[in-house]
Parts: C-alpha cells; structure tokens; sequence
C-alpha cells in the first residue's frame, strides 16, 4: 500500500499536478459563477424551486469533472503510450499493474474530491447569494444542504467509477481524442439522467455505475503483463 | 564460463511474420557483446524481448541465470537499456528525468546522479526541459541516466546515433571504461561495423531474423589478419617465383594478374625486391588490414547496410 502511494506521488510530479489542481479550480468557480447567472437572470421567467437548484448544482459539476478525468486518463495513460514514456516506466522493477493501478487512483481520487468540493462550494456560495438577491423560489437552510450532501456523496463517488469507461476506449486505438469524445458522451448521459438519481436514494444505480467503470478499466490492464509494449 | 544473458531459440513474429527466429545468444559476464546486422535485421526486437516489452512467440531469455517471465520484475533493477533512441518527460529537466529513474530504480544514492553526468560529459543543461535538447544531448543524458545505477548488464540500442565524430570517441572510451572500471556487461548494437570493433569482445550479427555468427573478436582477428595485395603482367611466374623461391605457400591468385598474399611474417620488401630480381614486372604491391568489412559482407549475404 506505501508502495502504491508512493507510486501516486511520483505520477503526479510526472505530469505537474498542480496544474490540474488550479484548472479544477478554476473550474469549480466557473460552474458557480455561470450557475448563478443562469438563475439570476431567469428569476422572473423562472423561480428556481429548492430541489431544481440542487439538481443544476449536482448535474453540472459532475458532468464538468466527468470531462475532466477524461483529460487526466489522457494525460496519465494515453500519453504514455503516445510518447512512449511508458516503454521506459515498463522496464522498472516494478509491476505494470501496479502503475496502471496508482495512475487509476490518481483520476478516481481527483475527480471524486473535485466534484464533492465543487458542489459544496458552489451549493454554499449560491444560497448565500440567495439570501441576499433571492432568486430561489424557497427557502435553503445549512442543515438542508448537509442532508443533501450527506444523501449524495455515494453518486460522486460512482460518477468517479464511470468516469473510468473512457480508458477502456481510449486504450483501444491509444487515443486522446477518442478518450475526451468517449468522456464528454457519458458526461452527457450522466447529466441527462441525473433527475432522477439526485432526489431518489436508489442504491442499484450508483452500484451499477460504478461497476461499470471497474469493469471496464479491468478490462483495459487485465493482459498488461502479456502485452507488446512497442 | 559464466554467461550474464543468453536466449534460447527465440522467436518472434507479427502476424505470422517471423522478425526473429531461433536466436541463440550467450553473452558473458564482463563483456562487450556487439550485435551487429542491417537495419531491420530484428536487433531491436531481441533487445525488447530482453527487456520484457516483447513476450517472445517462441524460446526464452535466460537473464542472470533466471528464465524471463512476466512478472520478472525484480530483475530489472540490475539492468538498464536504452532501446531506439532515449526516452524522457520530456517537459521535466534532466535533473527531475534522473530523480525520477533513481525513485522508480529503488535506488537512493542521488550524489551518483552529478558523478554520472560527469561522465557523459554533460554541461550546462541547468533548467532547461529536456525537450530543447538536442538528439546528441539526450543521447549523453540517456548514457546518464542507464549508467546511475551502476546495472550489471547494460543493453543499448544503436547509443551512437546523433552524436557527432567527437562524441562518438567520448561514448566509446566511456563504454570501455564502464565495462573494465565497474565490470558492466554490455550488449551494444549498431548497424555500423567500425563502432563496435573496437570496444566489442564479442560479435553477433544478425540478419532477417537469424543470428548467423557468434564469434569472439580475437578469433575474426586470427582469421582475418593482413594480406599483400601484388597486381602483375604475369601471374604465372609470379605464383612460381612466390611459391618456389619466397617459399610462401598460403596465397590466392584472384584474377589473371592480381595475387594476396596471407602467410603472415612476410614483408612487402621482400617479395618486391625477389620479384623485380628475377624481372616480373609489378604494376602495385600494397599491404591491406584485414577487411573485416568484407568478411561480415560476406555472412549477411552482400548486404549493403553493415
């Protein structure tokens, strides 16, 4: 377990993490700034209820950061093999799995942290907002919102699952654009679908998401061992 | 004898294409093994089935006297190689590629990281990423990095492209060294014969696929030691007069008026000077070294590329 954290730790001065950190960032300020305008200006056509806020706030960031991992599977894995890095990280003491593994880690960790913080961040900094210019049409209380967040961190965390199926694609033909396509439709798919996953407490569908992601990331290391490396 | 790397028949093929097929290497401990062979002979497929990026089709690699599986990867912290041309992040300094081979190598020891940069010759590279470096530079730097740890066996693919004449000689005397100073093994390849005759103890050469010869240097040179090249009107009296008299038995006569000589302990004086005594006229007498050219022209069958 040291091992993999450590093998984390190298993958990320690799691809000068902090990058990704401050772009997630300023992604999370982006979301809650166009969030706010969206509701803002449409408040007279459009009263936001309570639950069509938090819908907005949940679909949004998570399909943000669904993208996002598709860009760190591109940069962490893809590129490897398209610049043949990984033909020098194959020839270290080290088992292929495991580096996969950490990289793995890496994207599920970064967008599972990414798309909790952001949501709490923008839910908090807009009913703030709200209690001042009141462009929601009920009233949100803290305790409303930690319940919420308490009912739906378990979605975050399978959205961080499926957010693995672009590897498998991408890992096909070794490509970045299929990769950020791949992410960007189930972004799409994820933020469509969403409704009814964000009121409902249904455990099968996070589950099965989840799964989903595993499997397939599976499916693209599973012969790592065996394979040509050229 | 101890042997540090051999395979046994390997073979690879892509879609039912043989590249390699029934490779036998045995390379020694402590010695420079050149692989020799025109480009695409399947140099490079061996070196990556060496290295485990390759699973070979058929046979194995026997290395430090462990058969290569896939998941060998322990093996791998006494060996270092550089396959093709060097590998780096390329965004990231030497400084940070070398860090970053030292932690991935298990290795802790970074003072040896500057020795080893003294030692391919490499300045001022401060904080420049590796990408403005040019393909001489990151070769040095690739020396560098496979040479940190101080491997037992270290596998380079073709180490001199791109590096100019002087650097060449630098990479050379660095090889040598490395190999008497530290008792590195070696396995260097190159599709140039006059790079590795020099440093190599041993010689294999490949083509399409088949190592055709293993051999110790010493022995290429018994086998191909100097010859005096003799060209005359007449070339019967000649052979009669070398045979005969000079008493020189082991000579070929090539074409009607064009005679080597390979019996060694003879001088070109001596032939020249019985000749004209015994007035055969000789339009060119000249010594030659032992075309080791010609001799691996001749196993990888006229090829044009050694």
């Amino acid at each position: 377990m040291r091992k993999i954290f450590k093998l984390m730790s190298l993958e990320m001065r690799k691809i000068n993490f902090s990058r990704y950190i401050n772009n997630s960032l300023a992604a999370c300020f982006a979301v809650t700034g166009f969030l706010f305008f969206m509701l803002y200006i449409d408040r007279e056509q459009f009263a936001a209820s309570s639950t069509d806020f938090l819908f907005l706030i949940d679909s949004i960031t998570r399909m943000v950061f669904i993208v996002f991992s598709g860009v760190l599977i591109s940069k962490l894995v893809i590129e490897e093999y398209n610049d043949k890095t990984i033909t020098l990280m194959f020839t270290y003491p080290i088992s292929r799995k495991k580096i996969i593994i950490s990289k793995l880690l890496i994207i599920i960790g970064f967008t599972f942290f990414s798309m909790l913080l952001s949501r709490i961040f923008a839910a908090f900094v807009l009913s703030m907002l709200n209690s001042n210019l009141g462009f929601i049409d009920s009233d949100i209380t803290i305790p409303m919102l930690i319940e919420h967040f308490r009912n739906t961190i378990l979605y975050d965390l399978s959205a961080s699952g499926v957010s693995l199926v672009p590897l498998f694609f991408g890992m096909l033909k070794k490509s970045v654009r299929t990769t950020i396509i791949t992410s960007v439709i189930i972004a799409i798919f994820f933020g469509v679908s969403n409704e009814d996953l964000s009121i409902g407490s249904f455990i099968g569908i996070p589950v099965t998401l989840s799964l989903i992601g595993i499997v397939a990331s599976y499916l693209s290391i599973k012969n790592i061992e065996h394979k040509d490396i050229s | 004898m101890e042997y540090i790397l051999r395979t046994h028949d390997l073979g690879k093929s892509f879609h039912g294409g043989h590249v390699v097929s029934n490779v036998n290497m045995n390379i020694k401990k402590g010695e420079i093994y050149g692989l020799l062979g025109p480009n695409g002979a399947g140099k490079s497929t061996v070196m990556k089935m060496i290295l485990n990026l390759f699973k070979p089709s058929q046979g194995a690699v026997e290395v430090f006297n462990e058969t290569l599986t896939n998941t060998s990867y322990e093996l791998f912290k006494r060996m270092s190689a550089i396959i093709e041309y060097p590998i780096f992040y390329e965004k990231l300094t030497a400084m940070d590629n070398l860090d970053l081979h030292c932690e991935y190598m298990g290795y802790h020891n970074k003072k040896e990281i500057e020795t080893a940069l003294n030692l391919v010759n490499l300045k001022n590279i401060d904080n420049k990423p590796v990408k403005n470096f040019s393909l001489g530079m990151k070769q040095r730097l690739g020396i560098a990095r496979a040479v940190i740890t101080k491997p037992e066996l270290l596998i380079l693919d073709e180490p001199v492209n791109g590096l100019d004449p002087v650097g060449i000689i630098e990479m050379r005397d660095l090889l040598a060294s490395l190999n008497k100073e530290y008792g590195i093994t070696i396995l260097i390849s190159s599709h140039i014969l006059a790079e590795i005759e020099q440093i190599a103890d041993t010689i294999g050469v490949m083509n399409n696929g088949y190592l055709v010869e293993e051999v110790s240097m010493d022995s290429i040179r018994e086998n191909n030691a100097e010859y005096i090249e003799l060209e005359t009107d007449d070339a019967g009296k000649a052979v009669y007069i070398i045979d005969s008299e000079l008493n020189i038995k082991n000579f070929k006569v090539l074409d009607t008026n064009k005679i080597r000589i390979y019996e060694s302990g003879t001088s070109q004086n001596q032939i020249y000077k019985k000749l004209m005594e015994k007035d055969v006229s000789i339009t060119s007498i000249n010594t030659k070294s032992a075309s080791l050219e010609d001799y691996f022209l001749s196993l990888i069958g006229g090829g044009k590329n050694v």
